[in-house]
């Protein structure tokens, strides 16, 4: 059944020969798919727009929104540990005026081993099919940003600020709004327990979290409540000790609050990003040598594959609004018009099922909108 | 098109019909129902220019929003749940004062960590994080819900469409809160939830409404206008025209 999938060409596709030239196969996906993966992965923004159906059993699917997901599916079910693929087809996502169905070519490669090289062979690819795509068009060579979620990693492993704010603003990062209130408290007062709480942390402060778990369970029983809805009492507790203890410090982390935002404010070219990031660091008592090195390697393999840094933008903060991404990130424009863009997303397989981890960097490319047949700004 | 006639839709059964009727009434106008008052369509003796349907409240707020009747009375939250595009198709004329119920967002009170909205935005996130699925909320309102939880920078969440008994969804394992209507909380409370502040989305009643979708020709306006005094609507005509119409 595999067989049938892997390896076919598609027929009459400008860009196909390049991506097979390199050693990528064509690698077709269902255009059905369940609508739990995409609900549970992809971020708000194409959430919002998937086309959804109900088969007679009550199933929910929806029409792929985009080929990521489907073709690291296609890989998982084959058991292959790594893979490097391409595809293309029509992806489906409501739009709100009456247009639906969008062209969009794919590329992935799955289980490398040479972090740099992959990532700059994905992008100079995604760019090479992109210039072929738009010859037609005036304004051939498309506008790159680059980005790197790893700095901002980098600069949580190393920040001197308490282990629960270390995750917290690792989690809430992919919301901007969200994660400008943390380091808005991060610099400033904590705020203050509401009455209710108070009460209730007369009752549990100071208890280790077991003791604390056990307490609420006692407490909740008294008052006749039910515990319902999907969160255990461990993990209420958790975060009820984690709120109060936010609380009762008086003055957090205001110096990692500002070096955390001057370092995401930075916007450079390319080709002077690593230095620009190793200044700020500097001034900010920052030690981010790890990621810097990570970057600088990249950006290496990238002047190799012929791409030229110093015409392509970077952005420290790029890349939030896409959720799966780990490391490098980035998008080609023309104008105003978004035509291709992609990144490494290493954590999306296992948390898709692959029983190990698995490395993985890709792109998707707008096809439309890189030939110059559709305006617009649809994401 | 061809005839000029208004349509005026009024729920077709309970309370809300009731209170419909009464208003008409004192304002001078009773509404005759068709069939010796079984019938679904009706007819107001001093304006034989208007047409009286009878339809239940959603099918008024979705009539309103594809410009199908001209005016209607329902309640606010089923025209902002039915009309995505609330300023660009409905005018509301008239609260009237009866219908009341609040949209709320009410999480289990088990949940000792979440008072108030920036809360539960935080437990979006970590839930997510810990469980690998987002956290669901069960409503009929996925409009409503949407444009609140956006307005305040929660994105990590699903919506399961609930169409009755949706405070009983987080005990049934189905959700892990809800946002429904509420008008004592009484129910909520039975079903070990609660509100939290801020959490109230709208502060719901019925309204008369008009759409502006429907073709207003001179008849149909001439109608509102008639109806306007009485029933204490102000400049309706003008107020239909101007906000968010379309040109």
């Amino acid at each position: 059944m595999m067989n049938r999938k892997w390896g076919r060409a598609m027929p009459n596709s400008p860009i196909g020969g390049v991506f097979e030239a390199a050693g990528f196969q064509f690698l077709d996906t269902p255009i059905l798919q369940p609508a739990d993966v995409f609900l549970d992965r992809s971020g708000d923004a194409i959430r919002r727009r998937l086309f959804m159906l109900t088969d007679p059993g009550g199933a929910e699917h929806c029409l792929r929104p985009e080929l990521t997901i489907p073709l690291a599916r296609e890989v998982i079910a084959s058991g292959e540990i790594s893979a490097r693929i391409w595809s293309s087809g029509l992806v489906f996502r409501f739009g709100g005026d009456g247009r639906g169905e969008f062209v969009q070519a794919g590329l992935e490669h799955l289980g490398g081993a040479h972090p740099s090289a992959d990532d700059a062979e994905i992008f100079a690819l995604t760019s090479e099919a992109c210039k072929i795509l738009g010859s037609d068009v005036p304004v051939a060579t498309p506008m790159a940003t680059l980005g790197d979620l790893g700095i901002f990693h980098g600069i949580l492993d190393t920040a001197d600020v308490p282990d629960t704010w270390r995750e917290r603003l690792r989690r809430h990062f992919w919301h901007a709004d969200v994660f400008q209130d943390l380091l808005a408290r991060l610099k400033g007062e904590a705020k203050p327990l509401d009455d209710e709480n108070a009460g209730l942390m007369a009752s549990i402060g100071g208890l280790s979290p077991e003791e604390a778990t056990r307490a609420v369970h006692d407490i909740l029983k008294l008052a006749n409540i039910r515990p319902v809805g999907g969160r255990t009492v461990e993990e209420i507790t958790a975060r009820f000790l984690e709120k109060a203890q936010d609380a009762s410090n008086e003055t957090l982390a205001p110096n990692v609050a500002a070096a955390i935002e001057a370092v995401l404010a930075l916007k450079s070219m390319a080709n002077t990003a690593v230095d620009e990031l190793a200044l700020l660091a500097k001034t900010h008592g920052l030690n981010i040598d790890a990621a810097l090195s990570n970057l600088a390697d990249r950006h290496e393999s990238l002047e190799k594959a012929g791409i030229d840094l110093g015409k392509a933008r970077f952005a420290a903060s790029f890349g939030r609004e896409l959720e799966y991404y780990t490391g490098f990130v980035f998008d080609l424009h023309r104008g105003e018009t978004k035509i291709a863009g992609g990144g490494r997303y290493n954590g999306l397989m296992q948390q898709l099922g692959a029983s190990a981890p698995m490395t993985a960097v890709g792109s998707a490319i707008w096809v439309d909108r890189a030939s110059g047949q559709m305006k617009g700004a649809a994401r | 098109m061809s005839n000029d006639r208004l349509i005026l839709a009024v729920p077709s059964k309970g309370r809300l019909q009731e209170a419909a009727f009464e208003m008409f009434d004192r304002a001078g106008f009773a509404v005759t129902r068709a069939k010796g008052g079984r019938g679904y369509t009706g007819e107001i003796a001093a304006l034989p220019q208007l047409d009286v349907l009878l339809l239940s409240a959603g099918e008024i707020a979705r009539g309103l929003d594809a410009g199908e009747i001209h005016l209607g009375i329902t309640g606010e939250d089923l025209l902002r749940e039915y009309a995505p595009d609330f300023d660009v198709s409905i005018a509301l004329l008239k609260p009237l004062g009866f219908g009341h119920a609040d949209v709320v967002v009410a999480v289990p009170q088990g949940w000792i960590d979440v008072s108030d909205v920036e809360d539960l935005r935080e437990v979006s996130v970590d839930f997510f994080s810990r469980h690998q699925r987002r956290m669901r909320v069960a409503t009929k309102y996925a409009n409503i819900t949407h444009q609140f939880f956006s307005a305040h920078g929660l994105t990590d969440y699903r919506i399961v469409e609930s169409l009755g008994a949706t405070e009983g969804a987080p005990a049934s394992g189905s959700a892990e809160l809800i946002v429904d209507i509420t008008s004592s909380g009484a129910t909520l409370a039975a079903n070990d939830l609660k509100v939290i502040r801020g959490g109230t989305m709208l502060e719901s009643q019925a309204q008369l409404a008009a759409s502006r979708q429907a073709p207003w020709g001179e008849g149909a306006t001439s109608t509102l206008t008639a109806l306007s005094k009485p029933l204490e609507l102000g400049d309706a005509v003008t107020r239909l025209r101007v906000k968010g119409a379309k040109s």
